[in-house]
C-alpha cells in the first residue's frame, strides 16, 4: 500500500499539491485496484529514486547579518517576504494561489500574519497580474507579483517590456514602477518537461529598464530578493525551483541585502573562467574539482547572479587573467545569455582598453594599444624616466624603452613595419621564396609579395 | 458556522474570499456548485444576447440642448458651465492648429479629439483633482480641464526642452504628475489592469482617492481589458472604467470589433455595475461619472461607463477616413449632434453666452494657442544626455560608456549633426 501510494505521489506531479489529493476517498479505490490486479506487481521496474543532476553545495554560514536559522530556498523566500511585509506597510503580495501559501509554499503563513488585503489571490491571468502590479507600484505601493512558473510569464511580456521597463524613461521620470518585483519559479526540475522547466532570462535580457536576478541558494536568494524589492527599478527574480527543497543553508533571520549587478567569484583559478547562474553553479562546482583532479586545470568560477545589468567588469577581468571562458546555462544556446557574455568579452571595445584589462585584437605578442603608447611618449616628453613610466602604466621598463626608441627613430607610435627595419621572414616564408625562385627564375617581386602574404607574412614591395 | 475539512459532505464551509457562506446540503434541490448561485432549469434554452434593443443610452439634454427630465439637470453654475464650454472649444482650437502644423511638417504626428470633447470635460469635471487618470490617447480634454498649460501641450508635441516627458515620445503622449495624469503610452489597453492596481493601492491608502481609466471600444477587445475588468471586480477596487465608444478603431467599425451589445453589456459578466450614456451630452457624462465616483469609493467596487459618441476626425494625421466612411456620415455628427453645439444651445437658452461672447472667445483662444505654438517652435530640443538617463533610476556603466561614445562621435562628426537645435 505504501509503495503504491509513493508511486501515485510521484506520478501525480509536484509534491506540494498532491498531498491533499491522495488522502481523499477516490485514491484509495485506485490504490486498491492496483494492488489487486494480477498484472501489477507491487515492485515497479524503476524503483530507483530520481537522481539529481547535481550535488548542492551550500554557502558558508554568513556572520555579518546577525543570527541565522536553517532554511531551504522556499523558506528563505518566505523570510524575505515576511521581513518586507513587516517593515513596509505598503507592501502587498499577489498572484495565483499565493493566499493559501503558494504551490511552492513560498508564501505560507503570510496571509494569516499580515491580512487578506496584503496577501491575496488574483484571477488566473499573468498579463493582469503584472499589469496590476505595475499600476500598484506606480501608485506608490511595494508590489510583489508572483508568476506561478516562469514558463507562463509570456502573456505578461508586453506589460513587462513595453510598460514596466519603459515607465520611467517615457514619462521623463514623472512616473515609474520601481516598486514592482516579479518572482517566478525557474529552471529544470527533472520532471517538468516543456512547461515547468524554462529559463526565459534571455528574452528579457534584451530589454533595458528592468533587472533580472537569479540566486544559487537560500542565503543569496533572500539577500538578492530583498535587494530587488528595495531597488527602484522593476525587477524579475527567478527562483530555481529544483533548489526550493534541495538547497538548505543557515540563513539570517533579519533583513539583509546582497548588491545587484555584482558577480561573485566563488573560486579563484588561473586556466579558465567558468560563468553560470542558479542551479548550474552547483554543476560547475563539481566541474571545477573534476577538472583539477583529472585534467590538472585550474578553473575560476563566477556566479553572475544579476543577468541584467550584468557585471561585465568582473567577468572581463577574469578572462583577461585566464584567457579562456566557458559559460553554462540551461536555456537553449542560440540567443541564450551566454551569447551576450561571450560577444561582450570578445569585442575590442576601446573603452575596455582604457581599464586594466589587456584585451586586444592582436594575438601572439602582447601589443599595447595606441593610447598607452601615446601616454608613454607624452610622459617621456614630460621628463619621466623609463622605469617610472613603466611603473605608472604597469609595463616593463624595457617595453617602454623600445616604444620610445621607435618613436625617436620614426616619429610615430604606431607599430607598423617600417622600411629599413629588418623584415622578419618566418621559415615557411623563406622556403616559399626559395621554392618559387628555384622553380621559376623569372619570378617578379610582386609574385613574391603575394606568395609571402599567403604564407602569412606581409612585406612591402621594396 | 464551524470550519470543517474540505472533503466532508455536510456542514458549512467558509470559502476563502467569498462573500457568502454556502451550506453544502444534498437533500436540497438547489445546485450546490461553488461556481454559480442559481436555480435548476429543466428545459434546454440558450440565452439570447440582446443586441436589437441593447442597454439604453442615458441622456440629460436632447440634440438641441434642451433638458428632457429636469430632475436630471445637474444645475451647475453659469461659471462652471461656461468653463466647460471654453475648455471644449479651446481643445477644439488647439486640435485644429496642431493638426495643421503636422500637415506643414512642423510636428511629426497628431491626433485630434473632434466630437469627443464632451466625454473628456464631463468626466474630468466629475472627479476630484487628486483622482488618478489612466488614459489611452484621446483624452487631452481631461488634461486641459485640469489646467495643463498650452505651453506644455505644445512642448510635448514639439518634443522640445520644456517637455515634461523630456522629448522621448511621439506627440499626444502627455503626462503630468502634478495633475495626476499618468503618461500616455502607445500600446493599447495596457493601462486597464494598471488602473486596477493603482485603485487597489489607493483603497489601501484610504484617502478617498478614485482612479479612472479611459479606453476606446477597440482597445476593449484586448486581453488586458478583460484582465483589468476581472481584477478590479474580484479585488474590489474603487475604479471607474470609461469607455469612449466612438464607432471606429482606425478603420474598423464596431460591427467588426464586437458582436455583443457594446462594452456596457460586458460589465455584468464581470459582476460590475454598468451604464451606457450619451457621450455627446456633457451633463449625462458628468452625472454618470459623479455618481460612479461616489459609489466606487464608498463601496470599493468598479463601475463601467460606456460613453457613446462619434469620432469626427481621422484616427490620426496618418489616416484619411474618407477611405472607409462617407462624408455625409461625418457631417451628420459634426452638424447635428456635437457636444459643443448642444452645450452652446443650453447656454444661449439661459442667456449665458452670446454671439459677442463667442466671437471674442474664439479670437482670444486662437490667439493664446498661436502664442504658445510660436513659442514652442522656437525652443531648443532637449539636451542630448537625456537620451541615456531614466532607463534605470541611475545610469549603468554600459549607458555611461555609450553616452561618452556618442559624445566622441558627435565631436568628431559635428558637421553632420544639427547641434544648434539642442539644448547645451
Amino acid at each position: 500500500m505504501a509503495a503504491s501510494a509513493r508511486l501515485l505521489f510521484r506520478g501525480a506531479g509536484l509534491k506540494a499539491y498532491t498531498a491533499n489529493v491522495n488522502s481523499g476517498a477516490q485514491s484509495s479505490f485506485g490504490t486498491t485496484l492496483l494492488r489487486l490486479s494480477p498484472n501489477c506487481s507491487s515492485q515497479t521496474k524503476t524503483q530507483i529514486k530520481h537522481a539529481s543532476h547535481f550535488t548542492y553545495h551550500p554557502d558558508p554560514v554568513p556572520t555579518m547579518y546577525g543570527p541565522t536559522t536553517k532554511m531551504n530556498l522556499f523558506q528563505s523566500v518566505t523570510s524575505a517576504l515576511d521581513n518586507t511585509l513587516a517593515s513596509d506597510p505598503t507592501a502587498v503580495i499577489f498572484g495565483e494561489d499565493v493566499a493559501f501559501g503558494g504551490v511552492f509554499r513560498c508564501t505560507v503563513g503570510l496571509r494569516d500574519k499580515y491580512g487578506k488585503d496584503r496577501v491575496f489571490n488574483t484571477p488566473l491571468c499573468e498579463q493582469g497580474i503584472v499589469g496590476f502590479g505595475i499600476g500598484a507600484a506606480a501608485a506608490g505601493a511595494t508590489a510583489i507579483a508572483e508568476i506561478q512558473f516562469a514558463d507562463y510569464i509570456y502573456p505578461a511580456f508586453d506589460q513587462i517590456v513595453n510598460e514596466a521597463a519603459k515607465y520611467r524613461y517615457r514619462s521623463g521620470n514623472l512616473f515609474d514602477c520601481g516598486n514592482l518585483t516579479i518572482r517566478a519559479p525557474w529552471g529544470c526540475v527533472g520532471h517538468g518537461s516543456l512547461y515547468h522547466s524554462q529559463s526565459p532570462e534571455a528574452f528579457f535580457a534584451h530589454c533595458p529598464g528592468i533587472k533580472i536576478v537569479i540566486p544559487r541558494g537560500p542565503v543569496q536568494c533572500k539577500g538578492l530578493l530583498l535587494s530587488c524589492i528595495e531597488d527602484h527599478n522593476p525587477c524579475i527574480f527567478f527562483e530555481p525551483k529544483i533548489l526550493y527543497r534541495a538547497a538548505v543553508e543557515q540563513v539570517p533571520t533579519e533583513a539583509y541585502t546582497i548588491p545587484l549587478s555584482q558577480a561573485e567569484v566563488l573560486q579563484e583559478g588561473s586556466d579558465v573562467t567558468l560563468v553560470a547562474w542558479g542551479t548550474q553553479i552547483h554543476v560547475l562546482r563539481e566541474v571545477v574539482s573534476m577538472a583539477q583532479e583529472k585534467l590538472g586545470v585550474s578553473c575560476e568560477l563566477i556566479d553572475l547572479q544579476t543577468i541584467l545589468p550584468w557585471d561585465t567588469e568582473t567577468v572581463c577581468k577574469s578572462v583577461a587573467k585566464t584567457g579562456r571562458l566557458l559559460i553554462s546555462h540551461e536555456a537553449p544556446v542560440t540567443g541564450g545569455f551566454a551569447a551576450e557574455i561571450s560577444s561582450t568579452v570578445q569585442t575590442p571595445v576601446h573603452t575596455l582598453n582604457q581599464t586594466d584589462s589587456n584585451l586586444s585584437t592582436m594575438a601572439k605578442t602582447r601589443e599595447l594599444c595606441k593610447d598607452i603608447r601615446d601616454k608613454i611618449v607624452d610622459q617621456h616628453k614630460a621628463g619621466m624616466g623609463y622605469r617610472t613610466i613603466g611603473q605608472q602604466l604597469g609595463e616593463k621598463a624595457t617595453t617602454v624603452g623600445a616604444i620610445i626608441r621607435k618613436w625617436k627613430k620614426f616619429k610615430k607610435t604606431v607599430n607598423l613595419p617600417q622600411s629599413g627595419a629588418p623584415c622578419k621572414f618566418s621559415p615557411r616564408g623563406a622556403s616559399v621564396i626559395m621554392r618559387k625562385v628555384r622553380g621559376q627564375p623569372r619570378t617578379t617581386r610582386l609574385d613574391l609579395v603575394n606568395d609571402l602574404k599567403r604564407a602569412g607574412t606581409t612585406v612591402s614591395k621594396n | 458556522m464551524t470550519q470543517t475539512k474540505p472533503n466532508s459532505h455536510e456542514g458549512c464551509i467558509v470559502l476563502p474570499g467569498a462573500l457568502r457562506q454556502q451550506p453544502f446540503d444534498s437533500s436540497e434541490e438547489k445546485p450546490q456548485f461553488p461556481g454559480a448561485s442559481a436555480e435548476f432549469i429543466d428545459h434546454l434554452e440558450f440565452i439570447q444576447p440582446n443586441v436589437i434593443s441593447g442597454i439604453p443610452v442615458y441622456r440629460v439634454m436632447d440634440r438641441a440642448g434642451q433638458i428632457i427630465n429636469p430632475s436630471e439637470d445637474p444645475q451647475l453654475s453659469k461659471e462652471t458651465v461656461v468653463n466647460f464650454y471654453q475648455k471644449m472649444t479651446l481643445l477644439n482650437t488647439m486640435d485644429r492648429i496642431l493638426y495643421e502644423s503636422q500637415r506643414q511638417g512642423r510636428i511629426s504626428f497628431y491626433m485630434t479629439n473632434y466630437g469627443e470633447e464632451g466625454t473628456h470635460i464631463g468626466s474630468a469635471a466629475a472627479l476630484d483633482s487628486k483622482d488618478l487618470v489612466f488614459g489611452q490617447y484621446r483624452e487631452a480634454g481631461v488634461l486641459m480641464y485640469r489646467g495643463f498649460p498650452l505651453d506644455l501641450f505644445m512642448a510635448q508635441c514639439y518634443a522640445n526642452a520644456d517637455d515634461l516627458g523630456k522629448g522621448r515620445q511621439m506627440p499626444v503622449h502627455y503626462g503630468s504628475k502634478d495633475l495626476n495624469f499618468i503618461t500616455i503610452s502607445s500600446p493599447l489597453a495596457t493601462q486597464i489592469p494598471q488602473a486596477a492596481g493603482a485603485a487597489y493601492a489607493a483603497k489601501r491608502e484610504n484617502t478617498n482617492r478614485a482612479v479612472i481609466c479611459y479606453f476606446g471600444e477597440g482597445a476593449a477587445s484586448e486581453g488586458d481589458a478583460h484582465a483589468g475588468f476581472n481584477f478590479s471586480a474580484t479585488l474590489e477596487c474603487p475604479l471607474i472604467f470609461f469607455c469612449r465608444n466612438n464607432g471606429y478603431a482606425i478603420s474598423t467599425p464596431t460591427n467588426e470589433q464586437y458582436r455583443g451589445d457594446g462594452i456596457a453589456a460586458r460589465g455584468p459578466g464581470y459582476g460590475m455595475l454598468s451604464i451606457r450614456v450619451d457621450g455627446n451630452d456633457v451633463f449625462a457624462v458628468y452625472n454618470a461619472t459623479k455618481e460612479a465616483r461616489r459609489r466606487a469609493v464608498a463601496e470599493n467596487q468598479p463601475f463601467l461607463i460606456e460613453a457613446m459618441t462619434y469620432r469626427i476626425g481621422h484616427h490620426s494625421t496618418s489616416d484619411d477616413s474618407s477611405a472607409y466612411r462617407s462624408v455625409d456620415e461625418v457631417n451628420y455628427w459634426d452638424k447635428q449632434d456635437h457636444p459643443i453645439s448642444r452645450l452652446r444651445h443650453y447656454m444661449t437658452a439661459r442667456s449665458w453666452w452670446s454671439e459677442d461672447n463667442e466671437r471674442s472667445w474664439r479670437k482670444q483662444s486662437r490667439k493664446t494657442v498661436m502664442e504658445a505654438f510660436e513659442k514652442a517652435e522656437k525652443r531648443h530640443k532637449p539636451h542630448l544626455d537625456l537620451m541615456f538617463t531614466d532607463v534605470y533610476d541611475e545610469m549603468t556603466p554600459n549607458l555611461i560608456r555609450q553616452r561618452e561614445s556618442m559624445w566622441r562621435h558627435i565631436q568628431q562628426y559635428k558637421d553632420h549633426y544639427p547641434l544648434d537645435a539642442y539644448a547645451k
